[in-house]
């Protein structure tokens, strides 16, 4: 098991009193497994991969990735687990701005002690980056800046990729080149793939797909 | 991961090459100002330290003469006999220096003549004819005498064997007695052996050292004012990284960086850029203190005869200090950002903060807690009493002020927005709203150092003006004369009598009153004392009373110094007491003074005779003439009042170079904060200018406005600059002068002073604006549009 949660609860505190965003969710995932997780905005699915990341802890119920409760880990265990086996797409890609985008796709491997030069050029290759390699983020449309979040991810050949609306910035045709490339890089390496998204068309294409609704996963 | 961690947070300073420079300059010039003071101040100190171990002050007992200014002989030989183990000192000027005799077979100092150690340097010291001093003076001596070079000895001291320094000046008594340490277990007390002479305990004695105390402490309260302007460059510069990185910080945590590693690399970059910067910045001082270190000696030398060498010296105490203040200064500026980093949630960290958010909830926080401080320097200005009150009033005025800037400032950029009648001026004003909480920290600066300029001006012009009306008043007869002979004094005192010429002849010798060095002065009251002598205590009697022998007028530094007040007895002699009935300013000597009527003075010192001389003329010329051919007077004899006013102004002139230089620098490394902040900002603007640029404002205008805004600010500050160094001039003329200087000054005003550098600072805010002002007129449209393009 990559990744399983259990009886996981998640309130936030807001003007109105306290929130339950989630309500006691259950999910368990296996290695190699594809998994797609839609809901409304605010359902939750943001808080749920955060708390898979171990970004964040919950309130009640464990969450255990590749067999580690997060619970008993520290900041510094949390981040070593980062580090080596779960790589995270953000929705604002959250590329270093300072460093060069060759530099950013390789950066996570690096920390991780698994950098392979040749991973990051074919990588840069299958998403279409190599004309990029030398520019910063900033010198980057949105599209180019989410496929090299991408690459970064996919660059560590992490346990398990979190990835949120990791398409979300792309349109339709390289939005589909891109979920190709991915889909084919995770089953290659066997990694496990957890994927928020509001469309149905990529969540189509994932193994399992889950809807979170008020707290609750069906 | 250390490495790559660290290879990230730098990238940030590689991309961002301004910001390193601003923190790098910012840090270095502050370091610089610092370290120049702390330069000058310990060669300084070494100066009087090696004056020290020389004459022995502060290290040993001394007897001192309780009246008058020698000890008999026959004293010593008393004291020797009776089993006082003393060595014999006497002191006085001589060729422009200090010529100090002591005897080598006793004296403490002989080991700074020994020199190696050798039968030489033993011959040497025991050689009567030779003299001693350190390289610098030995070179002014090379045209008067042989020299052997010792470095120890202090500068400007010369020092040979007692019995050969008598034979020079003519004297066959002594200044003082060193009180040796190894004393017998039992003798006699001084008061059987030699009453006429009183024990000084050495910690009870004010050596060169304390007596400038006061004027160290000026100069690092400057050092400390300029640091404190670079600080305020490095925190805003530190503080835009760290707000710029906040992204960042989250970014590396959540690819799995662990928090503590994260802060502690950030500590190791905030050490290696104020190592960097130190050393940067120490380096500047020592080029400062150099260029500075003639004046501040020569300012020493006239205000209390202070010799401090003009060569300067790598101290460790003063780059060490350098480079703690630059550390120091760093873990400051940086310390409640990495605190705020080692607390931030990472997913809060999201929420990256603009810089400025939440600004005007800091800004009321700020502007509390400055009027809060601005309330404390009023109450410590009026109930408080000494130099470190005076400071504190100081710092409280000036960080108060600054504090109350930020929010005084917005508030009129408020009233002008509200009255803005187009929408362009409605922008203007809103946009540069916007932009005050990324430059509120150089403005402070600004703020500051116009301030500390405003005050200083006007400090060193009320001086001015008092110390020319001074030199009028103690000028005032047209011709000095100065003889060296009883019969040449008596001769011109006939002579003078039978043509009717007005003349003033002054007695004088050095002497200790009140406990302090001073200056006795027989006088002949006459209608030139009472008409330019303005007293600052006592009324129009107090001539009389000095005429009369029954009073004395003493200066206002004796008065302070010695804590006498109109009407308090004043020993001027042995058994001689008179009442103090004027008080008078004196600004241009560090001694005592106290002047009593001729014919008092003759009671006590019965053999001195009158060798100066004031003569009151309508014809200078045909006078000197006279004076040539009548009575053979030479013309180096006769000075020339004009002469004179001109040296002494240029002594004085000189005295205040160094302030005006750190005054200078200060406003110049405000304008360099500004011009860092500005440049760091235009980096960041174009998401506000962009929806301008596409609403119909040209580039052209738009940097136009960025040049109006940068002036308008300035404006804001000077117009604040002015209350605050108006008050700062208020606490140095009042209180901090009286305290170091030991006479208080009247305050002048001089509004052609204050608007020159408040034009100074508005042309100084353009200039800092032109360049991010060129740079956005020249900014490719692509730019612009891409704020539209991206998602940003």
């Amino acid at each position: 098991m990559v990744l399983e949660l259990t009886s996981v609860q998640k309130n936030y505190a807001s003007v109105d009193g306290d929130v339950q965003v989630l309500a006691g969710v259950d999910l368990s995932i296996n290695r190699g497994e594809t998994h797609a997780l839609t809901g409304e905005s605010g359902s939750g699915k943001s808080t749920l991969l955060h708390l898979a990341a171990g970004l964040d802890l919950p309130d009640a119920g464990e969450v255990m990735v590749a067999g580690q409760p997060m619970s008993k880990l520290d900041d510094a265990g949390r981040a070593g687990l980062r580090r080596r086996d779960v790589a995270v797409v953000f929705q604002q890609f959250n590329l270093i701005p300072t460093l060069s985008v060759q530099d950013n796709i390789a950066f996570q491997a690096r920390l991780a002690g698994v950098f392979e030069p040749t991973a990051v050029a074919s990588l840069s290759h299958a998403l279409g980056l190599e004309e990029h390699l030398d520019k910063y983020p900033e010198q980057l449309s949105g599209g180019q800046q989410q496929r090299v979040a991408i690459a970064r991810a996919l660059a560590v050949k992490p346990q398990l990729i979190l990835a949120d609306e990791p398409t979300g910035n792309l349109d339709e045709e390289t939005a589909d080149r891109v979920l190709d490339e991915m889909l084919r890089l995770v089953s290659e390496a066997r990694t496990t793939l957890l994927l928020v998204t509001h469309s149905p068309k990529v969540a189509a294409r994932m193994g399992r797909t889950w809807h979170l609704e008020r707290g609750h996963l069906s | 991961m250390t490495r790559l961690g660290l290879l990230a947070l730098l990238s940030h300073w590689r991309r961002n090459w301004l910001q390193a420079l601003t923190v790098i300059a910012g840090l270095a010039l502050a370091t610089a100002l610092w370290s120049g003071v702390q330069a000058i101040n310990a060669e300084a100190k070494a100066s009087y330290a090696a004056a020290s171990a020389t004459l022995g002050d502060g290290q040993f007992d001394m007897l001192m003469p309780r009246d008058g200014d020698g000890i008999a002989i026959s004293d010593y030989i008393a004291l020797r006999r009776a089993g006082w183990q003393v060595s014999p000192v006497l002191e006085a000027p001589w060729q422009g220096m200090t010529l100090v005799g002591v005897d080598p077979l006793t004296s403490p100092s002989v080991a700074l003549l020994m020199g190696d150690g050798t039968s030489q340097g033993l011959a040497d010291v025991l050689n009567q004819a030779i003299l001693f001093a350190n390289r610098d003076t030995a070179r002014a001596l090379a045209s008067v005498d042989e020299v052997i070079i010792r470095d120890s000895i202090a500068p400007g001291l010369v020092l040979a064997d007692i019995a050969a320094v008598q034979y020079r000046l003519g004297r066959k008594d002594l200044s003082r007695l060193v009180v040796l340490p190894d004393q017998p277990l039992s003798r006699p007390s001084l008061e059987d052996i030699a009453p006429n002479l009183q024990l000084q305990a050495s910690t009870q004695r004010a050596d060169v050292g304390t007596l400038t105390d006061s004027f160290h402490l000026n100069l690092t309260a400057f050092g400390l004012l300029s640091f404190a302007v670079g600080l305020f460059i490095v925190h805003a510069a530190i503080g835009l990284a760290f707000e710029q990185r906040r992204a960042m910080v989250r970014t590396l945590r959540a690819l799995g960086m662990p928090l503590r590693a994260l802060v502690v690399l950030m500590m190791g970059e905030m050490l290696l850029l104020a190592v960097v910067s130190g050393a940067l910045g120490v380096a500047l001082g020592y080029l400062i203190a150099a260029s500075l270190l003639p004046d501040v000696a020569a300012t020493l030398r006239g205000l209390y005869g202070a010799d401090v060498s003009n060569q300067l010296q790598m101290r460790a105490e003063w780059w060490a200090s350098g480079l703690g203040m630059a550390v120091l200064g760093t873990a400051v500026a940086s310390g409640l950002y990495l605190w705020q980093t080692a607390q931030m949630p990472l997913l809060n960290a999201a929420q990256s903060q603009a810089w400025g958010q939440s600004a005007r909830r800091l800004r009321l926080r700020q502007g509390a807690v400055g009027i809060g401080l601005l309330i404390v320097a009023l109450a410590l200005a009026v109930w408080g009493t000494g130099l470190v009150a005076a400071f504190a009033v100081l710092a409280g005025l000036l960080l108060g002020g600054a504090l109350v800037l930020p929010a005084a400032t917005d508030a009129v950029l408020r009233w002008l927005s509200d009255r803005a009648k187009t929408a362009s001026g409605q922008w203007f004003w809103a946009d540069t709203r916007g932009q005050l909480p990324g430059l509120s920290l150089a403005l402070m600066a600004l703020l500051l150092a116009l301030s500390a300029n405003i005050g200083v001006a006007t400090m060193v012009s009320s001086f001015r003006l008092t110390f020319v009306a001074f030199l009028d008043q103690r000028l005032a007869p047209e011709l000095y004369l100065r003889v060296d002979t009883i019969e040449k004094s008596a001769a011109l005192l006939t002579w003078t009598e039978a043509r009717g010429i007005e003349t003033l002849p002054l007695w004088a010798r050095e002497t200790v009153l009140a406990g302090q060095p001073s200056e006795l002065f027989g006088i002949r009251v006459a209608p030139t004392y009472r008409q330019n002598w303005t007293l600052l205590s006592g009324d129009g009697s107090a001539w009389d009373a000095v005429a009369a022998g029954q009073g004395t007028i003493v200066n206002e530094q004796l008065a302070r110094r010695a804590g006498l007040s109109l009407g308090e007895q004043l020993s001027v002699g042995p058994a001689t007491s008179v009442p103090i009935v004027g008080i008078v300013g004196d600004y241009g000597n560090p001694l005592g003074q106290a002047v009593i009527a001729e014919i008092l003075y003759a009671d006590i010192h019965p053999d001195d005779v009158a060798l100066q001389f004031g003569l009151r003329s309508n014809d200078v010329v045909e006078l000197r003439k006279s004076l040539r051919e009548d009575l053979g007077l030479s013309e180096s004899a006769m000075i020339n009042q004009d002469a004179l006013k001109a040296f002494s102004l240029s002594v004085f002139e000189r005295t205040f170079v160094v302030t005006a230089a750190l005054n200078v620098l200060t406003l110049t490394v405000a304008c360099f904060a500004l011009l860092m902040s500005l440049l760091t900002l235009s980096d960041q603007r174009l998401p506000q200018l962009a929806p301008a640029w596409a609403l119909g404002f040209t580039r052209k205008r738009l940097a136009a406005l960025e040049l109006v805004r940068a002036v308008a600010l300035a404006l804001v500050v000077s117009v604040l600059a002015v209350p605050v160094g108006l008050g700062l001039a208020w606490v140095l003329l009042s209180v901090v002068n009286a305290e170091a200087f030991g006479w208080r000054l009247p305050m002048f005003f001089f509004p052609g002073i204050y608007l020159r550098l408040v034009l100074l600072a508005l042309v100084a805010a353009a200039i800092a604006a032109a360049w991010p002002a060129w740079r956005l007129r020249r900014l490719p449209p692509i730019q612009l549009l891409r704020v539209f393009a991206n998602a940003r």
